[in-house]
C-alpha cells in the first residue's frame, strides 16, 4: 500500500500491525513455552535461596585437610558433648518435648475449634485474635513474664532454711524440673497456637462438621464418638499438619530454654557446644536438619491417603 | 443416564413389619433473637404417615424438623413421639433417622460401615450389622457398591445410601430434609418414587422438608404450608390444590390467575361476565365489593374467535400441555393451560374468546 505524505492513508495499517495480537497455534506454543521457561526460573531462585545454605554447610563439612573430602567431622559428632549430654540425649530430651507439646496442643485445641465451630461461631474472632498473639508478643516477653512468676512465687533469697514454699511454687518448681520440663512444653503449645490453630482451622472448615455430628448423634453416636470415630478421621490431614508445625517449632526454638537455662533441648545444646572445631558444629547441625527431615517424613507416611482417601 | 437400580421387594424382607410413631407439635415456639421461626405450631402426625412441610425460605419448616430431631429445643410448647414429651431429650436418644440434603456420609467409612454405623451404636455385633446394612442396601439396590466409599458414589447414590443408613436402626420417625434438592431432575423422580414406596411398606411415620411443591405434592398423604412460622394449611394434597385455605397456599402452591370481579348475592361473585359460586365458606363479602379472584391456568377455557377478548401473546410447552400468557382488552395479562395438541390452534397472535369453567373460585380480598 501507498501512503501520501502525511501517511493518512496508509496510518490505519502502520498502526495497526504492532498492536494487533498474536493469535494461532504457534503463537501459543510460543506462550506455553515462555510461561515453563518462567516456571523453571521461579523454581531455580528458590531452591538457590533455601538449599545453597546448606550446600554450602554440606561442602565444608566434607573439606579435608589436604583439600580433599572427609567424613572425620561426621564421625566426631556422636562423641562431642557440651559437658553434660550427647547428641543422642538432647535430640531425644527435644523429642520427647515435641510429642508432649504435640499431645497438649491436639488435647487442647481440637475440642476447643470443634466447640468454636459447632457451638460458638460467634467467638470466632476472638479466638483467632487470641491464637495470634504468640506472634505479637516476642517469645522473651512471655519467659520474662514466665521468670517473673516464678521469682513471685520463691520463698525470699534470705528466708531460713525450712520455711514453708507456697503451692504455686512446688508447681512451677515441679513444672520446671529438669528431668519432665513440662513447663517448656506447655509454652510451647502457646508459641505454636497460631499455626496450629490454622491448620485445624482450615480442615475444620473442608469438612461439613455441622452435619456429620447431627448424622452422627441422629445414628445414636455420644459425644465422645463423634469426636474420635467420625471428626477424628475426617480431619487426620489437619491433625497431623498441626503436629508437624508443633514439631518444627519445638526442635528449633532456642530463646526459652536458654533464659529458662536448660542445656539439654537441641538447639540450646548445639549453641553450647566447644567451638574448637567448626566443622563439627557444622556437621551437627546439618545430621540434625536431616534427621528432623527423616522424622517428618516418617510422620507424613502415616498420613498416606487410606482406601478413603484413594480414587477408583 | 443409568434406570432405577432392581430393588428387593420388601414383603420379602424382614423390615415389613416395621411401623411408625405419632408425632405432634403442640403450641411449639421458637424464638432466634428477635426473629420468631416458629409461631406456636400446633400439628398431628399419624402413625404411618408421610407429611410434607412445604413453604418459601424462613417459612420455619426446617427449624420444625430440628426440633423433632433434637438439633434444637423449642421456646416454648411439647414435641411428642407416641405422646411422651420429647422436647428435652438428646438427639442420640430419640431413635429417629433423618437424611439431610448435602447426604452427610462418613467420608472415611464404606457405604456398609455407614449404613451400619447406627447399628454399631446400639450394640449390635458384626455379624449381624453386616447382615442388616447388607439387606438395607438391598433395599436400596445398592449391594453391588457396599465396600465403596462416599466419593466413588454418585450423588443418588449417595442419598440412596444416607436413607438406607437412616431406616437401618428401624426409626420410630423418619426425617427427610430436602433429600433430593442437590439431585439432578431425572435422578430426583426416580429417588423420589423410591423414598415413597420403601415409606409405604414400612410404614415408617415420615416427615419430609421441601420447597418444591411438586414434590410435596406428589409424595406426601398431607401437606403442611408454612409461612412466617405458622402453619397455614395441612391437608390432603389435591385438598391443599382445589380448595386453598388462604391467598397465600393458592399462591404457593400451584398458579393463580388474579381477575377483578365483584360480589354478588348468595355468595357468588360476577368474574368475566359469568357469575360463579364463591369458595370463601361463609366468609363472603357483601353484595357489591370489588374483590380479586383467584383462578387455576386450567379453569380458563379458550376459543379462537376473531373477535375474541383476548390476544394470545405467548405459548410455552409444557409436555402434556401448554401455558398460554394472554393480553386482554384493558390490558391485563391472564394465564392459561390447554392441551399440547392445541397448540397448532392457539399460535401467538390468535384472538381467543375466554371463559371460565364453572366450578368455586377463591376470593382475595
Amino acid at each position: 500500500m501507498t501512503t501520501g505524505i502525511g501517511g493518512i492513508a496508509g496510518a490505519p495499517d502502520l498502526a495497526a500491525a504492532p498492536t494487533t495480537p498474536e493469535t494461532g497455534p504457534s503463537a501459543a506454543a510460543r506462550r506455553s513455552r515462555n510461561a515453563r521457561y518462567g516456571r523453571w526460573l521461579i523454581l531455580l531462585v528458590a531452591a538457590i535461596y533455601f538449599l545453597g545454605p546448606l550446600v554450602a554447610a554440606i561442602a565444608f563439612t566434607l573439606k579435608g585437610d589436604n583439600g580433599g573430602i572427609s567424613f572425620a567431622a561426621y564421625g566426631d559428632i556422636f562423641t562431642t558433648s557440651n559437658g553434660q549430654t550427647g547428641l543422642g540425649g538432647a535430640l531425644l530430651y527435644s523429642l520427647l518435648i515435641a510429642a508432649v507439646s504435640i499431645v497438649i496442643t491436639l488435647a487442647l485445641m481440637l475440642p476447643t475449634q470443634l466447640l468454636v465451630h459447632l457451638r460458638l461461631p460467634a467467638w470466632r474472632p476472638l479466638v483467632e485474635t487470641l491464637t495470634l498473639l504468640p506472634l505479637v508478643f516476642p517469645p522473651i516477653v512471655l519467659v520474662v513474664g514466665v521468670s517473673d512468676v516464678y521469682a513471685w512465687a520463691a520463698p525470699p533469697t534470705n528466708a531460713a532454711a525450712g520455711t514453708q514454699e507456697s503451692f504455686v511454687f512446688h508447681i512451677l518448681k515441679f513444672l520446671r524440673e529438669d528431668s519432665h520440663p513440662l513447663l517448656l512444653a506447655l509454652l510451647y503449645v502457646i508459641l505454636a497456637m497460631p499455626f496450629t490453630f490454622r491448620a485445624l482451622d482450615s480442615g475444620i472448615r473442608a469438612i461439613d462438621a455441622q452435619t456429620l455430628v447431627e448424622a452422627a448423634r441422629n445414628l445414636g453416636a455420644g459425644w465422645s464418638t463423634v469426636l474420635f470415630r467420625v471428626l477424628m478421621p475426617c480431619l487426620r490431614t489437619a491433625l497431623v499438619n498441626a503436629a508437624f508445625l508443633c514439631f518444627a517449632l519445638v526442635m528449633g526454638e532456642f530463646t526459652i530454654s536458654s533464659v529458662l537455662l536448660y542445656t539439654k533441648p537441641f538447639p540450646v545444646w548445639l549453641a553450647q557446644l566447644p567451638t574448637t572445631s567448626g566443622q563439627v558444629q557444622a556437621a551437627v547441625s546439618v545430621f540434625s536438619l536431616l534427621l528432623v527431615e527423616v522424622i517428618l517424613l516418617v510422620l507424613g507416611a502415616l498420613n498416606v491417603r487410606g482406601p478413603a482417601g484413594r480414587k477408583e | 443416564m443409568s434406570s432405577l437400580p432392581v430393588t428387593t421387594p420388601l414383603s420379602e424382607s424382614s423390615f415389613a413389619t416395621q411401623r411408625g410413631a405419632t408425632v405432634e407439635y403442640r403450641g411449639v415456639r421458637r424464638v432466634f433473637g428477635a426473629t420468631s421461626a416458629l409461631d406456636g405450631l400446633d400439628l398431628k402426625i399419624e402413625p404411618g404417615e408421610l407429611l410434607a412441610l412445604l413453604g418459601p425460605s424462613g417459612c420455619g419448616k426446617t427449624t420444625a424438623l430440628r426440633l423433632l430431631a433434637g438439633f434444637d429445643t423449642p421456646t416454648a410448647g411439647d414435641v411428642l413421639v407416641d405422646d411422651k414429651d420429647v422436647s428435652h431429650t438428646p438427639a442420640n436418644k430419640r431413635d429417629m433417622g433423618m437424611v439431610f440434603q448435602s447426604y452427610s456420609l462418613f467420608p472415611t467409612m464404606s457405604a456398609i460401615d455407614n449404613v451400619g454405623f447406627g447399628l454399631r451404636m446400639r450394640g449390635q455385633g458384626t455379624r449381624d450389622r453386616r447382615d442388616r446394612a447388607g439387606e438395607l442396601l438391598d433395599l436400596v439396590g445398592l449391594s453391588e457398591h457396599a465396600k465403596k466409599y462416599p466419593h466413588q458414589l454418585s450423588g443418588g447414590q449417595q442419598q440412596r445410601v444416607a436413607l438406607a443408613r437412616a431406616l437401618a436402626v428401624r426409626p420410630r420417625v423418619l426425617l427427610l430434609d430436602e433429600p433430593l434438592s442437590a439431585l439432578d431432575a431425572k435422578v430426583r423422580e426416580q429417588l423420589r418414587d423410591e423414598i415413597r414406596r420403601i415409606q409405604l411398606e414400612l410404614g415408617v411415620t415420615t416427615v419430609f422438608v421441601t420447597h418444591d411443591q411438586e414434590e410435596a405434592l406428589s409424595m406426601a398423604d398431607r401437606v403442611g404450608v408454612m409461612r412466617a412460622g405458622k402453619l397455614e394449611q395441612c391437608d390432603a394434597p389435591a385438598v391443599l390444590y382445589d380448595r386453598p385455605a388462604t391467598p397465600f397456599v393458592a399462591e404457593f402452591v400451584g398458579t393463580m390467575n388474579h381477575i377483578p370481579g365483584r360480589t354478588e348475592e348468595g355468595g357468588r361473585v360476577r368474574v368475566l361476565g359469568q357469575v360463579l359460586p364463591s369458595d370463601a365458606e361463609g366468609a363472603v363479602p357483601p353484595a357489591g365489593v370489588e374483590v380479586d379472584v383467584l383462578v387455576r391456568p386450567e379453569a380458563v377455557v379458550l376459543h379462537p374467535a376473531p373477535d375474541g377478548d383476548a390476544v394470545v401473546m405467548v405459548s410455552t410447552f409444557r409436555g402434556s400441555s401448554v401455558r398460554i400468557r394472554l393480553a386482554l382488552r384493558d390490558g391485563s395479562e391472564l394465564l392459561a393451560d390447554v392441551a399440547s395438541h392445541r397448540a397448532g390452534e392457539l399460535a401467538a397472535g390468535t384472538h381467543v374468546s375466554l371463559s371460565l369453567l364453572d366450578r368455586p373460585v377463591l376470593l382475595a380480598t
